[in-house]
């Protein structure tokens, strides 16, 4: 009895060690082959991936028969063999659209889109952490900003060699300006547009109709309009509603707009520092700016809390009846137009934001293309991803994103349906004279300008001094890094 | 063959370190190698994007000394909110874990466990529902202030300069008061009752005990909640990204927000990486002075 008992715990213990000895094993070989997973290098432009053990096809394999107009709008690039283009986009709220672009792509190019999405404000950590793995997607969302720090890292495919091959590639594009200020870096185009953003203020008709405002002509006037509106409806009406979360989003576009046409009188738009975001020393031109901001910012003609509030809550704002202006960018359009319908039904108009009086000229200059996509260098189809990219800005994708996703696209030969966004558009296409183009990683420079203009109008003891200077400092620290 | 050669005590040996021999590994790839890899890489220009970097000796670290106001300037908005949540949330779990513990034992179970809940909260989840309590215009605040006749003190609580580090901490405290009192809790429930009964007998009141009883001995209990809320404070990022955005500016921009833009936005995934180990030896050094000024002392009695 007690030798049977004996055998039976020998037996168990020894099942136990077997099983845990299983288990052991299972650890070291799940750790070991996560470790050598995921490795995979990453390959500079033009250089083959042997990833498989096959020779990837490169820009400089590019076929003859992608230099030839097929007569379709999708020209054929010799797309390699059972591609798989792996494509990352941050449009939840543009799914439809992006699943009818990828059907027609799919229709006109033999390869296959695998989709993935990423929320807007971690794309750059998505695509970050993919391209360190090794796990990079063959195409993706980029905005113009990151170009040049894309670039630096050797993850764009240059996409010159497949324009220079398609000729019908480019003319399908707005105008020369919107591909060059998106990613033309040294001539090399690293990148399309997909869609403009502008800074537009839409008002309530209605409301100024019933109490006789009209559309100012000049930035005084818009300020004494402001006024006005505080006066005649006893505070109660917010005059212009520019959220201002986060890091200032609608009220540095707003001095963002004023420092443009100062800029412009003082005859500094031109000057290359200014266009290329390398200008370290404004002498005064950016105090100023903040200066007349923070000026209407006190007399509270942006409400009482517009640093508190983010867009959907401007815009809640905006369409409860409360405020009489609404900064916003176009591409909020169609939230707009749904919330219009659902709450207020008041009647819409826009315009832009008017230059001072001694000003000739009424700026865009902070508008522009700068969604869109670029392809990695180092994708396995380099081919099939740039046949990918020519296909979102064939015409027909276009024209999806254009009349079902109310986009204002950087498209030629578009005719929009909707009125305001034809104006949009009509704005975009001469907006790109002096807009400011980078030529350097400008990483987090954006984000740090406006969080300083946050502090400086939100802080009473800063001055507009102050404020220029710290602009000037994080300017010159950002060149200094790219550089370094 | 292989089992004469060793002896049971030899095999017993083996064994146990072939059964470490897993957590050995998980300890060296996911601890030790990261750190040391860390340490490696702030030595250099790695962008973060691909494999290629070099090295270039001290620039990160001398960059952090001597030209970066904005880390220090986060540094002291951490050194501030460490030190006022940490006193606000220490003193509250105490006094809340003293009025507890002088419940009944059904009454000490229900204010326990809803006292704890919104530790197990997930931060996204608590920052949404603070921010909706502290939205300007329809925020719960602001809607009670006007309906009590007090809209004047109505601000934008997380966009004000003057109360966007206060509405973090309040939340923070909301969040984690309950894991403070819980471990006071714990410490008081090994003071004798005996002792408490005598005192009493001897006439001393509910302020005497918690001055000359509770307080003293759980002297333990407040060293790990310095220690453990101040690292945390330091480190601190989920509840200021979601809740302020480092906002209005950068009032309440702490470190970790810095040096994720830094890594992420400015792809210098080296200097993001020298800014971190500059962050955790500042942490080990507070939490070595704390430890030391805090340590419970032999001579109570």
């Amino acid at each position: 009895m007690l030798k049977r008992k004996m055998l039976k715990r020998t037996k168990i213990t020894f099942i136990k060690k077997i099983a845990f000895i299983i288990a052991q094993v299972m650890i070291v070989a799940s750790l070991i082959s996560a470790c050598s997973g995921g490795g995979q290098p990453l390959v500079s432009i033009g250089a083959a991936s042997e990833s498989n053990g096959e020779p990837a096809e490169t820009s400089e394999n590019l076929p003859e028969a992608a230099a030839e107009d097929s007569g379709l709008d999708a020209t054929p690039f010799n797309v390699e063999n059972g591609a798989v283009v792996r494509f990352l986009h941050i449009y939840p709220e543009h799914a439809d659209a992006i699943a009818k672009s990828i059907e027609i792509i799919e229709r006109d190019y033999p390869l296959t889109v695998e989709v993935s999405v990423t929320p807007w404000n971690e794309v750059t950590k998505t695509i970050q952490t993919a391209s360190a793995s090794g796990e990079m997607y063959d195409t993706f969302f980029q905005w113009n900003s990151q170009v040049p720090g894309y670039d630096q890292s050797g993850l764009l495919l240059d996409l010159t060699p497949y324009f220079e091959a398609d000729p019908t590639w480019e003319p399908n594009f707005l105008n020369e300006e919107c591909l060059t200020q998106y990613a033309n870096l040294d001539g090399k185009i690293m990148g399309i547009p997909l869609r403009g953003t502008g800074v537009f203020i839409i008002y309530n008709k209605t409301m100024f109709d019933e109490n006789g405002w009209t559309i100012p002509g000049t930035e005084e006037e818009l300020a004494e309009l402001c006024e006005k509106i505080i006066a005649d409806t006893d505070e109660k009406i917010t005059p212009i509603m520019a959220p201002g979360k986060p890091n200032g989003f609608q009220m540095e576009s707003a001095r963002a707009k004023i420092f443009d046409h100062i800029v412009y009188m003082a005859g500094e738009i031109e000057n290359p520092l200014r266009l290329t975001d390398r200008m370290i020393d404004w002498q005064g031109l950016y105090a100023k700016s903040g200066e007349i901001m923070k000026d209407w910012y006190q007399r509270d003609f942006f409400g009482k809390n517009p640093f508190g509030l983010e867009r959907e809550e401007g815009q809640t704002v905006f369409f409860t009846g409360t405020a009489s202006m609404l900064l916003c960018n176009n591409n909020e359009l169609i939230a707009l137009r749904d919330m219009n319908e659902e709450t207020g039904n008041y009647e819409l108009g826009s315009f832009m934001w008017p230059a001072p009086k001694d000003c000739d000229e009424t700026l865009f200059t902070s508008a522009g293309f700068g969604d869109g996509w670029g392809a990695w260098a180092g994708s396995k189809y380099p081919n099939a991803a740039a046949a990918f990219l020519r296909g979102m800005s064939s015409s027909e994708v276009m024209t999806i994103w254009a009349n079902q996703e109310r986009c204002v696209v950087a498209a030629s030969g578009i005719v929009y349906a909707d009125s305001l966004q034809q104006s949009f558009a009509d704005q975009f296409a001469r907006s790109g004279k002096y807009r400011v183009v980078p030529d350097y990683n400008t990483g987090n420079l954006g984000t740090n300008r406006s969080q300083v203009f946050v502090d400086y109008m939100t802080d009473d003891t800063m001055t507009a001094d102050e404020f220029e200077r710290q602009i000037n400092e994080l300017t010159r620290k950002a060149i200094e890094d790219a550089e370094e | 063959m292989l089992g004469k050669s060793f002896s049971f005590e030899d095999k017993r040996k083996i064994l146990g370190y072939f059964f470490l021999l897993p957590f050995f590994i998980m300890l060296v790839v996911f601890m030790f190698y990261p750190i040391i890899e860390s340490v490696v890489k702030s030595f250099t220009n790695w962008s973060g994007m691909t494999d290629s970097f070099e090295f270039i000796g001290f620039r990160n670290y001398i960059r952090i000394f001597t030209d970066m106001p904005e880390y220090w300037k986060a540094m002291s908005v951490n050194i501030k909110y460490a030190f006022i949540a940490t006193t606000v949330q220490t003193s509250l779990g105490f006094l809340l874990a003293v009025t507890i513990i002088n419940l009944t034992r059904r009454w000490q179970n229900f204010f326990k466990v809803s006292l704890y809940l919104p530790v197990i909260i997930p931060a996204a989840a608590i920052a949404v529902m603070w921010r909706y309590i502290y939205t300007p215009d329809y925020g719960l605040i602001n809607q009670f202030l006007r309906a009590v006749g007090l809209g004047r003190f109505a601000v934008a609580w997380t966009a004000n300069q003057s109360t966007a580090l206060g509405a973090v901490i309040v939340s923070n405290t909301w969040r984690y008061a309950g894991f403070t009192m819980v471990l006071y809790y714990v410490s008081m429930l090994d003071i004798s009752k005996e002792t408490l009964e005598s005192a009493r007998v001897d006439g001393a009141g509910r302020w005497a005990q918690i001055r000359y009883f509770y307080f003293p001995l759980t002297r333990g209990a407040t060293e790990i909640n310095f220690v453990l809320s101040i690292t945390g404070c330091l480190r601190a990022f989920d509840i200021f990204y979601l809740l302020t955005g480092g906002g209005p500016g950068t009032h309440t921009k702490v470190v970790s927000m810095w040096i994720m833009e830094t890594a992420f936005q400015s792809f210098k995934f080296g200097r993001a990486l020298a800014m971190s180990i500059v962050l955790f030896i500042i942490v080990v050094v507070t939490m070595i002075i704390f430890r030391a000024i805090l340590a419970p002392k032999d001579d109570f009695q």
